[in-house]
């Protein structure tokens, strides 16, 4: 009996709600119009709402709104309707907030300006013009400048840039050093021969090699940044970073992809009730949504690699997961209507009564991502199992 | 899990040391036949578990990693409890070759530690995996049946009994890292 409770508490039922390519594409349309509904004019993003309140607990957070623009600009490439004007005016906004600093701009809301803001301005820079938008080539390169002054020679990279003194190396951050290898690789794509896959390399040599021993962070990241930097590389002919081994890249990968594998199947395991006293309460659309970003792009690299081998179809499994939890969770425009104000519910993923902006921004990027994956009608998911 | 961990953990968690005083039976030839059939017994037990796994994870909703948890959890249980709790009895038992049911196959062999790990193996490794680990396990209750009882329940044999269950202790971490580890 004592062996019972113990695997009972231990281990839940693992739920993987069935869906199709059409519910998903669907919840990536609903995302994009809460995106278009609760984008002011001037481009700000509601950055949270409260539904028991109606009301915004306010808050403002510039990686975040750059995390907002870059997947709008994603959502352009998937061709959804809305998106394009939505992403144009959530990039004016940005834009009017480059700060100059001794190392080139940097987006910011004051001093100091977060790196990674920088660096998802400039993958949606990157992305924006891959989907035909126009991109000023001039502001391009000096952002990277700024980045890659950022990057040291071990390739840890600066968490802040101070408008006085530049790169400043005061705190580190788990998701700015795949931000910024992410974004340098984009860069490489587009203004080649300029270094920025150099610079690129040496952060995701440092993400590989060393940052979990100089940082130890804990809980460990899964890092979905790292595999859209890692994707980025291989897709530009860059198997191995120089200073990586094959053994060391092995050994991460696997850490990472364990890492994504073991959280979506505790939070599959999350169903309210008792598991809310074994398992606690559902992660945010936000931390859920990563995990579809980063398992599809680690898909995404072995689609070029084939370095995931036989693991691909738990790999994929893991991801279907993802997005039978997404798509279920999404608040759809039924159930918003019966709100006071459906236009900040619709399309909207809450945690506790309360969404944030970039509940939104991850959810929406792992749909396009499994989109990508899933584009066959067929469902996926096994309706019980990730 | 590798093989090796599924073997240590299987050979540990049935603990043939702890076990042999347990194997009814007056002398070493019946003490054999007993263990012989219970480990028969195991081997089919396997062969159905291992086979019926995929069904089984599904019916439950459980992936393979998560079910290797679940193994790992069982078999650390069942052998803290055996470290902590006096070898086995050969009664109460039913009588002549059904004693290799009760008590050998239940509950000494099949315990929820080895059968759960025996699901989870038939999951990752396959059925015949699974009568390969049955097959050992077995076998080894089978040769500590053939010896004298008087050597089975000495001070140092127990000792040894409570060094495998402490290893038995180990092996279920370990099953149970792995799953966590897992993808």
């Amino acid at each position: 009996m004592v062996a019972g409770v113990a695997v009972g508490t231990a281990v839940h039922p693992e739920r993987c709600p069935r869906v199709d390519r059409a519910a998903i594409d669907d919840a990536a349309r609903a995302a994009v119009s809460w995106f278009a509904a609760n984008t002011a004019d001037d481009g700000e993003v509601l950055y949270s709402w409260d539904r028991g309140t109606d009301r915004s607990p306010g808050g403002r957070n510039v990686v975040r709104h750059a995390g907002v623009v870059m997947a709008l600009h994603q959502a352009v490439g998937a061709g959804i309707p809305g998106a394009r004007a939505v992403a144009d005016r959530s990039l004016r906004w940005a834009l009017e907030r480059l700060v100059e600093t001794p190392v080139g701009p940097a987006l910011a809301l004051g001093d100091p300006a977060p790196t990674g803001a920088t660096a998802l301005l400039v993958a949606a820079l990157v992305i924006r013009g891959r989907v035909g938008g126009d991109v000023d080539g001039e502001l391009l390169r000096a952002l990277g400048s700024t980045l890659v002054a950022t990057v040291g020679d071990d390739g840890s990279v600066a968490a802040d840039v101070s408008v006085v003194d530049g790169p400043v190396r005061r705190r580190t951050s788990p998701f700015f050093p795949g931000e910024v290898a992410w974004a340098l690789a984009l860069l490489d794509g587009v203004l080649p021969g300029e270094a920025y896959g150099e610079a690129a390399d040496r952060v995701l040599a440092w993400i590989v090699t060393a940052r979990d021993e100089v940082e130890g962070p804990w809980p460990p990241v899964s890092d979905h940044w790292a595999a859209y930097a890692r994707a980025e590389r291989v897709r530009s002919g860059v198997a191995l970073p120089a200073g990586v081994t094959t053994d060391a890249l092995t050994r991460w990968r696997e850490r990472q992809l364990g890492l994504f594998g073991l959280q979506v199947r505790y939070e599959s395991q999350r169903r309210g009730g008792w598991t809310r006293v074994t398992r606690g309460r559902q992660a945010p659309a936000s931390g859920l949504g990563t995990l579809g970003e980063g398992l599809g792009r680690w898909l995404a690299v072995d689609a070029v690699s084939g370095e995931l081998a036989g693991r691909r179809p738990v790999v994929v499994e893991r991801l279907a997961c993802v997005t039978g939890l997404l798509v279920e969770r999404q608040v759809d425009e039924r159930a918003a209507a019966s709100e006071p104000d459906p236009a900040r519910v619709a399309g909207a993923w809450f945690r506790d009564g309360v969404t944030r902006l970039d509940d939104q921004q991850h959810a929406l990027s792992a749909l396009l991502v499994a989109a990508e994956v899933f584009a066959d009608p067929l469902p996926v998911g096994e309706g019980g199992r990730p | 899990m590798s093989l090796r961990l599924a073997l240590v953990a299987a050979l540990s968690t049935v603990n043939a040391w702890r076990l042999a005083p347990g194997v009814p039976g007056a002398t070493a030839r019946e003490r054999v036949r007993v263990a012989a059939l219970g480990a028969g017994g195991l081997v089919v037990l396997g062969a159905l578990v291992g086979a019926g796994s995929g069904p089984v994870l599904g019916a439950a909703s459980l992936t393979g990693p998560t079910a290797r948890i679940a193994a790992g959890v069982a078999v650390t249980v069942v052998a803290v409890r055996d470290l902590l709790s006096r070898p086995p009895s050969p009664e109460p038992a039913l009588a002549g070759d059904a004693a290799a049911v009760v008590p050998v196959l239940f509950p000494h062999l099949a315990t929820p530690g080895l059968v759960l790990l025996m699901v989870s193996v038939g999951h990752d490794r396959g059925v015949a995996v699974v009568a390969g680990l049955a097959v050992a396990a077995g076998a080894s209750l089978v040769v500590v049946a053939a010896l004298p009882a008087g050597w089975v329940s000495t001070r140092w044999w127990r000792a040894v009994g409570s060094l495998v269950s402490a290893s038995a202790v180990l092996a279920g971490v370990g099953v149970t890292v792995s799953g966590v580890l897992d993808i």
